[in-house]
């Protein structure tokens, strides 16, 4: 027998399972833990270290601890801002790298780490050799992400049936038990770094996704930086201004053991012994406090999930259900937003964390026949086009379109003797080319004839990984060849280019003086807005606010002929707040009035 | 050229129930899924369930179904008259102009920095929204006209396939789409309106 194992690669814990008599079963390791921390240790004198081993090392060594390499997967350098403790390297535009233990790292090879340490757990609870696996991404992960995951298997010397998407897998584990029914569920998973909402159909055996939408940089890491944030700034007002890698990596542990206690008490105490020298540092922590933080660092998913019910053609009132997965979804603050945005309590009947690794398994068995009537229609998150006249992105598959799905497009000649013509493919929703995700190139090479006699038919194929091929045919003698895109590493991108230029008009300007600029004309917005909001409102504001608002609006004014960016930014600060309330006062009358 | 009413089973014809094509597109697709083939279905693979799944997208959608329809009948759906009538015509430059007020808004809105900006506009937002949720109505009461006139058109059809029912429905075919289109518009219109 050759079994097929299910993976969830998450961004901070892994887990793999196997079908077993029928019954999806995760595998612990020699510890007797399921949960695999994904971080991976790289040392000199120890080798490799990976999961809870590594995680020890993460206080001790945090520079070569690598932790989080989910977010850099299918990355190139510019395009995730995240700080951390590890170095990311690489030039502007190219695959992102860490560095650690003396080399350069693809974060698939990291993540292979991880993945081989899984196989042998694996191995060691089945007693044979395990070679094939599926293995789970966020349902938002375009082309190039997934592609890293699928690398990341190989490297593990694992053949990788399926790429599936986390809610799919999700949701097959809600419903396995469910087949004879009709219903449509949501299901809302929020993880250490990304977030995915995924609308389903499951009728009978079928679960068909209608609609995905999410962000593959939120998640449960972004609320620990704001914590460590929090905790930063109350030490600097005890007077420890300590800083460094090392004082970060304590922040950030001690950031997420108050998070967790939090979901079940309402304060605690944040302890940092001797965390500068011989000075320790204490606070109290509210999870009221711990509330205002998060809140605006998880504001977007709503906005995500009425996408995505829209994309669905549903309202929150037509669904059955809206399941919670992902370690997030244990904040009271995440149920409360889900329970406001849906107008329902959640179900939270699946496993936080092992939700999504049972259903890679149960996937797993489908495709070995071991789990039979069941069958996954998933989709395509993002939409893939080309481009064309005018750098306009020309959509051919759009997204939350069922697959494995195919679209064919002509291409020809524009003018005789034309000897070939360049494509170049994207993914994603906005309207210039430049603005989306470049895939890569690829050229057609036509035979010479006059204009628009040349015609190439070139297929846009996307596999049930989620995964683009392409394949051309020329119409003439009806060869068809799988089309090789160049590396999507390229120089000319608009966006990279965009940064690069950016990044010399600093050097070679005053930025004070830029910076100025910029803020004064947001100034300027601002204090024309005041204007007409207290002449909108007019009595409707007592006379000590409007006082209080007009000293901001003095102050703002002086600042403004002051010339220094710093002052200015303050003032501005002040109004905006000074002018909350008021701002508060004319959403109410917009209410009343629609 | 490929049949997709042929591929789903289902009849030729210009009217179809969604919700009873999705329950056959489902059976079949548990039948032709690549991944049903483990399981021992009589499946043929990817390429099988590529082609169910493009006519079952060609077909749930009234506006390329009567286009696929009108192409298997050998006549060309864009042909004939391309005039739009009367009332399409006011609600077309009604949408437009519309249109470009909530654009100019939407643009300012991104523009704003401040809580106060974004405040400033929510009144201007509110009536825009009446006014979208207004031209949507009429919109979904055209749209309703013009399904009413498709369930006419199929019942003919099914009597006695004339030549008269196809000129009809390339008429009608071209409303489906300028509405279908108005709809798609105004829907996400008015949810940027709702939601920044």
């Amino acid at each position: 027998m050759d079994p097929i194992v299910g993976i969830d690669l998450g961004t901070t814990n892994s887990l793999v399972g196997c079908m077993e008599a029928g019954f999806a079963v995760l595998i612990a390791d020699a510890q007797g833990e399921r949960l695999t921390p994904s971080v991976v240790h790289f040392s000199a004198g120890e080798g490799v270290l990976v999961g809870r081993e590594a995680e020890r090392k993460r206080a001790v060594d945090p520079g070569s601890t690598v932790c989080s390499v989910k977010r850099f997967m299918g990355r190139r350098v510019g395009e995730e801002s995240v700080e951390t403790p590890y170095p990311v390297v690489g030039g502007m535009g190219e695959w992102a790298r860490v560095e650690a233990g003396g080399r350069r790292w693809l974060p698939e090879e990291v993540s292979a780490e991880v993945l081989k340490k899984l196989k042998r757990d694996a191995e060691s609870a089945l007693g044979v050799e395990v070679r094939r696996a599926v293995i789970t991404v966020p349902a938002y992960f375009n082309d190039a992400q997934r592609q890293a995951t699928r690398r990341a298997g190989e490297l593990a010397g694992l053949q990788v049936e399926r790429i599936l998407n986390e809610p799919t897998a999700a949701a097959l584990a809600y419903g396995l038990d469910k087949l004879g029914e009709r219903s449509r569920v949501a299901v809302f998973d929020l993880g250490g770094g990304t977030f995915d909402i995924s609308i389903l159909e499951l009728n009978r055996g079928v679960f068909e996704v209608l609609s995905t939408h999410g962000n593959t940089r939120l998640g449960g890491d972004d609320v620990d930086r704001a914590i460590a944030g929090w905790i930063r700034d109350r030490m600097r007002e005890a007077g420890i201004l300590e800083a460094g890698i090392w004082v970060e990596a304590r922040l950030r542990e001690e950031a997420v053991r108050v998070k967790h206690r939090l979901s079940e008490e309402e304060q605690v105490r944040v302890d940092l012994p001797f965390i500068a020298g011989d000075r320790s540092f204490s606070a109290e922590l509210t999870r009221q406090v711990l509330e205002g933080l998060a809140a605006p660092v998880l504001e977007p998913v709503r906005g995500h999930c009425l996408r995505a019910l829209r994309d669905a053609k549903l309202e929150a009132s037509d669904l059955n259900e809206v399941i919670l997965v992902g370690g997030m979804t244990r904040m009271p603050l995440v149920r409360q937003m889900v329970e406001q945005i849906f107008g329902r309590e959640p179900n939270r009947s699946q496993n936080p964390d092992e939700a999504v690794a049972l259903g890679a398994v149960l996937q797993a068995g489908v495709l070995s026949g071991a789990v039979q009537n069941v069958v996954l229609l998933d989709v395509t998150p993002l939409s893939l086009g080309i481009e064309t006249f005018g750098g306009v992105m020309n959509v051919i598959i759009p997204r939350n379109s069922t697959i494995p799905i195919k679209a064919g497009e002509m291409f020809t000649n524009a003018v005789p003797g034309q000897s070939q013509v360049r494509i170049h493919v994207l993914q994603g929703e906005r309207e210039m080319a430049r603005d989306n995700w470049s895939l890569g190139t690829f050229d057609l090479e036509f035979e010479a004839s006059g204009k628009a006699q040349a015609r190439i038919g070139v297929q846009f194929e996307i596999d049930a990984d989620g995964i683009l091929q392409v394949l051309a045919r020329d119409t003439k003698t009806g060869v068809e060849r799988r089309v090789e895109m160049a590396s999507a590493v390229d120089v000319s991108d608009a966006a990279v280019e965009k940064m690069l230029e950016e990044s010399l008009e600093h050097a070679f300007e005053d930025v004070q003086e830029r910076v100025f600029t910029e803020a004064s004309l947001k100034a300027r917005e601002l204090l024309k807005a005041v204007g007409t909001a207290l002449a909108r409102l007019g009595d409707a504001l007592e006379g000590e606010e409007r006082a209080g608002i007009e000293e901001g609006i003095r102050a703002l004014e002086e600042a403004l002929s002051g010339g220094a960016p710093g002052p200015l930014k303050k003032a501005m600060a002040e109004l905006d707040r000074r002018t909350e309330h008021m701002a508060a006062l004319l959403l109410e009358m917009a209410a009343r009035k629609g | 050229m490929k049949d997709y009413f042929a591929i789903l089973g289902v009849d030729r014809r210009p009217w179809l129930d969604v919700a009873v094509l999705k329950g056959v597109f489902h059976r079949l697709a548990a039948e032709s899924h690549p991944d049903a083939l483990g399981s021992g279905g009589a499946g043929g693979g990817q390429a099988d369930f590529v082609g169910l799944n493009l006519a079952h997208r060609v077909l749930r959608d009234p506006v390329s179904r009567l286009g696929h329809l009108l192409e298997l009948e050998g006549v060309d759906p864009a042909g004939g008259d391309t005039a739009v009538d009367g009332e399409l015509g006011t609600l077309f430059m009604e949408v437009g102009a519309l249109g470009r007020e909530v654009r100019g808004h939407l643009g300012r809105r991104n523009a704003a920095s401040t809580g106060l900006e974004r405040a400033l506009l929510a009144s201007e937002a509110a009536s825009l929204v009446e006014r979208m949720e207004g031209l949507g109505a009429a919109v979904e009461k055209c749209w309703g006209a013009a399904e009413t006139v498709l369930r006419e058109l199929d019942a003919d059809w099914v009597q006695m396939r004339g030549g008269k029912t196809l000129g009809g429905l390339v008429l009608l075919r071209r409303r489906l789409a300028v509405l279908a289109r108005w709809r798609e518009q105004i829907g996400e219109f008015v949810f940027s309106l709702k939601n920044g």
